[in-house]
């Protein structure tokens, strides 16, 4: 499988276009950090920059790593692929996998943008967990990626709907500012959603206030399984629609 | 070909042009419709630009002030309509892609006017949906605006927005011979808007920030909106500024977009898809 | 030995509004190993529901299909393993992968291990031809490169049989004629080909077999030699130089069909073997320049079995 990762990092390296979203998205972070300065509010830094860094790796995941099945389909190498015994959804969630993994240097970038563009206060003070529960994370949106993959291929009509999957869920996640704040029934969905969690346990870690993190790290990797498990087995069954003829081979 | 310096060949020309655009008008129309339907545009769509204007107002949450989340959400949810009109650079990319563009090229229409009136409905759509987030958001947020002030503040959006299209055109002829860069483009715009406009953060009073803020579309435009959603009476130096603006995006837009499609007419760019 | 053999072998889609559409019907052939079976028939015809059974892409809906022995709605795994697909047209490769960082993704996914991978991917693209272009990116090569690059993709796993849909498909004559004889090389050294083709010189040149289909069902097949004997198509007698005197006797032959052209040239299609003697007396004695007849092809075998269904007027 490494040749999988090798092949799609290779190929996305050669596409200019598609790490625009990485390029672009972490510039949001200069919007936030100069609010910031304006309003005198540097303590709120770390926050903004791991705003940046999610809505990054949201983002790639939702237009450049979901693509991948879609992709293959539109340039004829999803028929050659199937044609492999059985190891083009492996190799899949691979590709999907490195595509987002693209996305976590971001975290570093933005920390830098920060630091030293802006002078600001950035600070990360358990770096161990932070990165743990970035990979983590990084993983979800992975499976996140597969899972819209898969739905943009079964359901008529989803593409349209792809640019609406960015700005309800930061809201969703509580990216700027905790779930807390959300209303009720809102909450109840976004506690089930693994990149609030996500969210929340990196500005803690940053914070250096996530005592107890254990658990919490559990629950994260739970909802990123479950998740992963739910995006494979939606993927499977677009695999075997294909084999029934429900789906065509060509977009 | 009617002579334009007879009052009837000019007339013939003008409506010959005004025809052209109408069409270019109904098949931008045709194109939105096969993106979006009703239910996927108000469910999707404009759930999407709504929960995006809340987003940034969160900033204001985060920043403990609430004057701060009411002006950031108006300037949000102003921003719409000047940003859905950068969706103009991956149409006119798309017309390329497709294969379309040969086709418009090859017509005797003028090129650039059907490529212009092919975006439009970016416009239409960005009005739509802003006018939709300034009645709505106001509702969830202190935003600073008096519903008697709407239809000025929505006039005066349409005007920014336009400007916004032109500044768009001028991209797409650059993503016409780059294609790769379409979404840096767009991208890079709508945070050089975010920062430099005033949208989220005030405009920048000095330096090269400044200069670059007085000339995009936008800046001269939302100050006078939030003036006028603020009660404070018409003021025309604004809105000409606002005007100028949009002019001269205008011309740039007619001299990169007209050139890069004689160009591609001369080198036989265009076939390559 | 039979390597592909399907019984009876059938597939409908269901359509808008629940509407049923018939792509195969009642499908039986069986191919023996080395042979190359020709899928003839128009655009529609079934030719591509057909291969896709084969390589398993797509669920038959009645009848069974053996490939290699294996079945292939039941052993799809053993199936694949022993295919390779050949596809024709710009599509079915990474564009901006080189042609061994193509091939070596595709080694990994037969599941060959790295060594094997390298060793197979440096023959195939020696052996095609490839070797000194390897390290540029498909997407500047030329439609002849790009086939042979799909052929030492489908070429990875050893396949006993070769499902190729099209794969000369715009190609210009001289990558085409290299393709057909990389074929030829291949059915020589025993690998069995089913190749689904519009163009009929491709077919006479390559198969051994012919399968006519059309509204999936197929209306002819056998050895080819066999179903050119058969038919019982005209030959066509053309000559230049021809006095209109002299076309005006040939148009009133019974049975006869002559076109005419520039500087005196006909084309004449003789009801039969008598009428052609008496085509060719009236060519001679007019003093006819450049007379020949030419044998029915597979032209003309596809165009008496399957009927005209875009030019009828």
């Amino acid at each position: 499988m490494i040749a999988a990762a090798r092949m799609q990092a290779v190929l996305i390296a050669r596409s200019p276009d598609l790490l625009a979203t990485l390029a672009v998205i972490p510039l949001y972070s200069l919007v936030f950090f100069t609010a910031l300065v304006h309003h005198h509010r540097e303590s709120a830094a770390t926050t903004v920059a791991l705003t940046a860094f999610l809505m990054s790796l949201w983002s790639h995941a939702v237009f450049v790593a979901a693509e991948t099945v879609d992709t293959d389909r539109r340039e004829g190498t999803l028929e050659p692929s199937l044609l492999t015994p059985g190891r083009y959804l492996a190799a899949l969630a691979v590709r999907v996998g490195t595509t987002t993994a693209l996305g976590l240097p971001v975290l570093a970038e933005v920390l830098l943008i920060g630091r030293l563009g802006f002078g600001l206060p950035v600070r990360i003070a358990e770096p161990g967990l932070c990165l743990l529960v970035a990979a983590l994370t990084a993983l979800g949106v992975a499976a996140t990626a597969l899972l819209i993959s898969g739905v943009m291929i079964l359901v008529r009509g989803a593409r349209a709907l792809q640019n609406a999957l960015t700005y309800p869920f930061y809201l969703l996640a509580g990216l700027i500012v905790p779930i807390g704040v959300l209303p009720a029934p809102v909450r109840a969905v976004a506690r089930c959603f693994f990149l609030a969690h996500g969210a929340q346990l990196l500005r803690d870690a940053a914070a250096g206030t996530a005592d107890g993190a254990g658990p919490r790290v559990a629950l994260l990797a739970a909802l990123v399984a479950v998740h992963l498990l739910l995006g494979l087995l939606v993927l499977r069954r677009v695999l075997a629609s294909v084999r029934t003829g429900e789906v065509a081979l060509h977009a | 070909m009617p002579d334009r310096r007879t009052p009837a060949g000019l007339r013939a020309v003008l409506s010959t042009a005004l025809r052209q655009f109408g069409h270019g008008l109904i098949s931008s129309h045709q194109d939105y419709r096969a993106m979006f339907t009703w239910r996927s545009w108000a469910g999707g769509w404009l759930v999407r630009l709504l929960c995006q204007v809340l987003f940034f107002a969160t900033l204001g949450t985060l920043l403990g002030s609430a004057q701060a989340t009411g002006e950031i959400a108006f300037g949000n949810a102003a921003a719409l309509g000047p940003l859905a009109a950068l969706g103009v650079v991956s149409s006119t990319v798309g017309e390329r892609r497709s294969g379309t563009l040969e086709f418009l090229l090859v017509t005797r229409a003028d090129p650039f006017l059907v490529l212009a009136s092919r975006g439009l409905h970016w416009v239409l759509d960005g009005m739509l949906t802003s006018s939709v987030a300034l009645a709505v958001v106001p509702l969830l947020l202190p935003v600073p605006l008096q519903l008697t002030a709407l239809p000025a503040v929505l006039a005066v959006n349409l005007l920014v927005s336009l400007g916004s299209y032109c500044l768009a055109l001028t991209l797409a002829g650059i993503a016409l011979r780059h294609p790769e860069c379409r979404m840096y483009l767009t991208a890079g715009t709508t945070i050089g808007y975010l920062l430099l406009c005033g949208i989220t953060t005030p405009v920048p009073q000095d330096g090269l920030p400044a200069r670059l803020a007085a000339v995009l579309p936008i800046t001269h435009g939302l100050a006078l909106m939030r003036d006028l959603a603020a009660g404070a009476p018409f003021s025309y130096g604004p809105l000409l500024a606002e005007a100028a603006v949009a002019l001269l995006w205008g011309v740039a837009a007619h001299l990169t977009l007209g050139r890069a499609l004689r160009r591609a007419v001369r080198t036989g760019t265009l076939v390559l898809h | 030995m039979a390597v592909v053999e399907t019984d009876r072998l059938g597939r409908t889609f269901t359509a808008r509004r629940g509407r049923r559409v018939t792509a195969l019907e009642g499908v039986t052939l069986t191919v023996g190993r080395g042979e190359v079976l020709g899928l003839l028939g128009p655009n529609g015809a079934g030719k591509t529901t057909l291969s896709r059974i084969l390589t398993t892409l797509l669920l038959p809906t009645s009848g069974t299909a053996r490939v290699a022995g294996h079945d292939v709605v039941r052993r799809p795994r053993e199936v694949r393993r022993r295919i390779g697909l050949v596809l024709g047209g710009d599509r079915g490769l990474y564009g901006r992968l080189t042609a061994r960082q193509n091939l070596s993704y595709w080694a990994a996914l037969q599941g060959l291990d790295a060594r094997t991978a390298a060793r197979r991917t440096d023959g195939l693209l020696e052996r095609l031809g490839l070797a000194a272009r390897a390290g540029d990116r498909v997407e500047t090569f030329s439609r002849g490169m790009v086939q042979r690059v799909h052929l030492a993709r489908a070429l990875l796993g050893d396949p006993e049989v070769l499902i190729m849909d099209e794969p000369t498909n715009g190609m210009d004559p001289h990558s085409a004629a290299g393709f057909r004889t990389l074929v030829r090389e291949l059915r020589d050294a025993g690998t069995t080909v089913l190749l689904t083709t519009h163009d009929m010189h491709e077919a006479q040149a390559l198969c051994s077999h012919l399968a006519l289909i059309d509204h999936g069902t197929i209306l002819r097949q056998g050895a080819a030699d066999t179903l050119l004997a058969e038919v019982s198509a005209r030959r066509t007698v053309t000559a230049t130089g021809v006095p209109a005197g002299a076309a005006e006797v040939l148009a009133g032959l019974p049975g006869t069909e002559v076109e005419r052209g520039p500087g005196g040239a006909v084309t004449v299609r003789p009801a039969d073997a008598e009428t052609l003697t008496r085509v060719l007396a009236v060519l001679v004695e007019a003093r006819a320049e450049e007379i020949s007849v030419a044998a029915p092809g597979l032209t003309e075998v596809y165009r008496s079995v399957i009927e005209d269904r875009e030019f009828v007027v």
